[in-house]
C-alpha cells in the first residue's frame, strides 16, 4: 500500500472509531492492512498457516482495542504493536514452537539439498530468500524489529514508541541485527 | 548510536535491506481472510464503553518497561521494609503474646534464666525477702545479687493466677523502670476488691525446674504452712497452673 493510500485508510479508520461504529472501521482496516500484517506475521513464524491464524487474532485483538485507541501514536504503529505482541505470543507456545522448527529445520534442509541452478550472485529473488532464512535464524525480538522497521516501513520514532525506548537505542539494535543477520547469511552460504 | 553512524550501517546492509522490504511480497493472502476475520468478529461483545477505559489505561501505563521495573523496585522496598515487622508478628505468634508485648515478654524470659538459681531460692528468712500483706493485696519481693527483682503480686481478682514480674536492675533511659505499671496494675485491681480478703502468701520456694515451651515448675511454701505447685509462664509471668503439693524439695 502507497502512502497515499496508507494515510487515506488510518484516516477512515480513525473517523470511524471515533464515532464508534468499530466494526466497519474494523473492516476498513483489514482491507487495508491485511497484506501487510499477513506477511509480517509469516515471516515472524515462519509458518504461512501459522501466521494467518495469528494475523486474524491480531484483527480480533485490535477489534477489541478500539476503544481504547488514544490517538496518539497513527493506526499503523498502534496495529504493527498489537500484531508484534501477538506474534510473540504465539511464538512463546514452546510446543508450537518445537513443532515448528522442527518443520522449518526440515524445510531449510530440503532447501539445502536441492539442486539449486546456478544464478548470479545479484540475483534479487535469491538475496530474498538467503534473507528469509537468515531471518528464522535470528532471535525473535531481533527479527520483528527487523520485520517492523524494512518490511512494514514503520519509522524510527514509530518503532522506539512501540517498543518504550529510545530512538538512539532502536538504531542500535537494528545495527546489531542487521550485522546478525549477515553472520547468518554468510554462515549458511 | 549517533544517526550518520546508523546511516552507515544501512547503507551497508542495503542489500539486505532491500530483500526484508520484499519478505512480504510473495506471502499470499487468503481471499476469504477478510469474511473470516469479520465472522469471528460478529458474535464478539461490543468493544468496552470508552467510560470505562481507565480501566485498561491503567493496564498499559504499567506496561511500559520502565515503569514495570520502578513498580517492582518500590514492592521490592514495600516488602523489605516491613520484613521486621513480619518477624515480630512471627515471633510473637510463637511466643503466644500478643506483638505489641513481644518486647516485654521476651525481656521477662531473659530475666527469668539468668536469675533461676536465684529464685529457687527465696526464702522470707532471707533479708533479700520482702513481704506486703495488705487487706486487698499481697505483694513478695525477692532481691537477686544480679539486682534484679522478683515482684510476685496476687490480688483477689487475680486469686487464682497471681503474677510474678521481674523487675531487672537497668531501668529505662527515662529512668523509670518499665515493668512499675505491671504492678500498679496489679495494686489497682486490688483496690476494687472487697475488704477482708485474706490468702496466704509465698514465704519460700522449696524446688524450680524448667518446663517446655519458656514455662517453670516451682514448688513453694504459703504463710499457712501449706504448700503447692505452680507452673509459671516466664514471658507473662502469669501463674497458669497452681494445684496443692507435698511440701518436699521434690519437683
Amino acid at each position: 500500500m502507497d502512502w497515499n493510500a496508507q494515510q487515506g485508510c488510518d484516516d477512515d479508520v480513525r473517523r470511524t472509531m471515533a464515532s464508534g461504529a468499530f466494526h466497519q472501521a474494523l473492516e476498513t482496516l483489514v482491507q487495508g492492512y491485511q497484506q501487510a500484517v499477513v506477511g509480517f506475521c509469516v515471516n515472524m513464524v515462519g509458518d504461512s498457516h501459522h501466521g494467518e491464524d495469528i494475523a486474524q487474532d491480531v484483527f480480533l485483538a485490535v477489534y477489541k482495542a478500539m476503544p481504547r485507541f488514544r490517538q496518539q501514536a497513527s493506526v499503523r504503529t498502534w496495529l504493527f504493536a498489537i500484531a508484534r505482541r501477538q506474534c510473540l505470543k504465539a511464538m512463546r507456545d514452546r510446543r508450537r514452537r518445537h513443532r515448528l522448527e522442527h518443520e522449518r529445520q526440515k524445510t531449510i534442509a530440503a532447501t539445502a539439498h536441492r539442486n539449486i541452478p546456478e544464478t548470479p550472485e545479484d540475483d534479487p529473488e535469491r538475496q530474498l530468500q538467503l534473507v528469509k532464512q537468515g531471518l528464522t535464524h535470528l532471535g525473535k525480538h531481533e527479527r520483528a524489529l527487523l520485520l517492523m522497521r524494512y518490511d512494514t516501513g514503520l519509522l524510527l520514532t514509530d518503532v522506539a514508541h512501540i517498543l518504550g525506548i529510545s530512538e538512539a537505542s532502536v538504531r542500535r539494535r537494528l545495527a546489531r541485527a542487521l550485522r546478525h543477520l549477515r553472520e547468518v547469511m554468510n554462515d549458511a552460504a | 548510536m549517533r544517526h550518520d553512524e546508523f546511516e552507515q550501517h544501512e547503507r551497508a546492509a542495503g542489500d539486505i535491506i532491500h530483500a526484508i522490504g520484499r519478505a512480504s511480497d510473495d506471502v499470499r493472502v487468503p481471499p476469504d481472510f477478510r469474511a473470516q476475520v469479520m465472522a469471528k468478529a460478529e458474535p464478539l461483545t461490543s468493544p468496552r464503553p470508552a467510560h470505562l477505559h481507565w480501566r485498561s489505561m491503567a493496564l498499559t501505563w504499567m506496561s511500559a518497561r520502565r515503569l514495570r521495573v520502578a513498580m517492582a523496585l518500590v514492592f521490592v522496598l514495600a516488602l523489605g521494609g516491613a520484613i521486621p515487622q513480619y518477624a515480630t508478628w512471627f515471633k510473637a505468634f510463637t511466643a503466644g503474646v500478643p506483638s505489641t508485648t513481644l518486647h516485654t515478654a521476651l525481656e521477662q524470659e531473659r530475666l527469668w534464666e539468668k536469675n533461676f538459681t536465684c529464685a529457687t531460692q527465696l526464702d522470707q528468712n532471707s533479708k533479700d525477702y520482702a513481704a506486703i500483706a495488705g487487706d486487698n493485696v499481697h505483694v513478695v519481693v525477692w532481691a537477686c545479687p544480679s539486682g534484679d527483682v522478683l515482684v510476685t503480686t496476687e490480688s483477689p481478682q487475680e486469686a487464682a493466677s497471681p503474677r510474678s514480674v521481674w523487675v531487672p536492675l537497668a531501668l529505662s533511659p527515662s529512668g523509670a523502670s518499665p515493668w512499675l505499671p505491671l504492678v500498679r496494675q496489679a495494686l489497682a485491681a486490688a483496690q476494687r476488691s472487697p475488704a477482708g480478703w485474706r490468702v496466704a502468701r509465698i514465704t519460700q520456694v522449696l524446688c524450680q525446674k524448667w518446663l517446655s515451651n519458656k514455662r517453670i515448675l516451682r514448688r513453694v511454701r504459703l504463710t499457712d504452712g501449706s504448700c503447692r505447685d505452680e507452673v509459671i509462664n516466664t514471658r507473662t509471668g502469669r501463674v497458669v497452673q497452681s494445684r496443692p503439693a507435698p511440701c518436699n524439695p521434690q519437683c
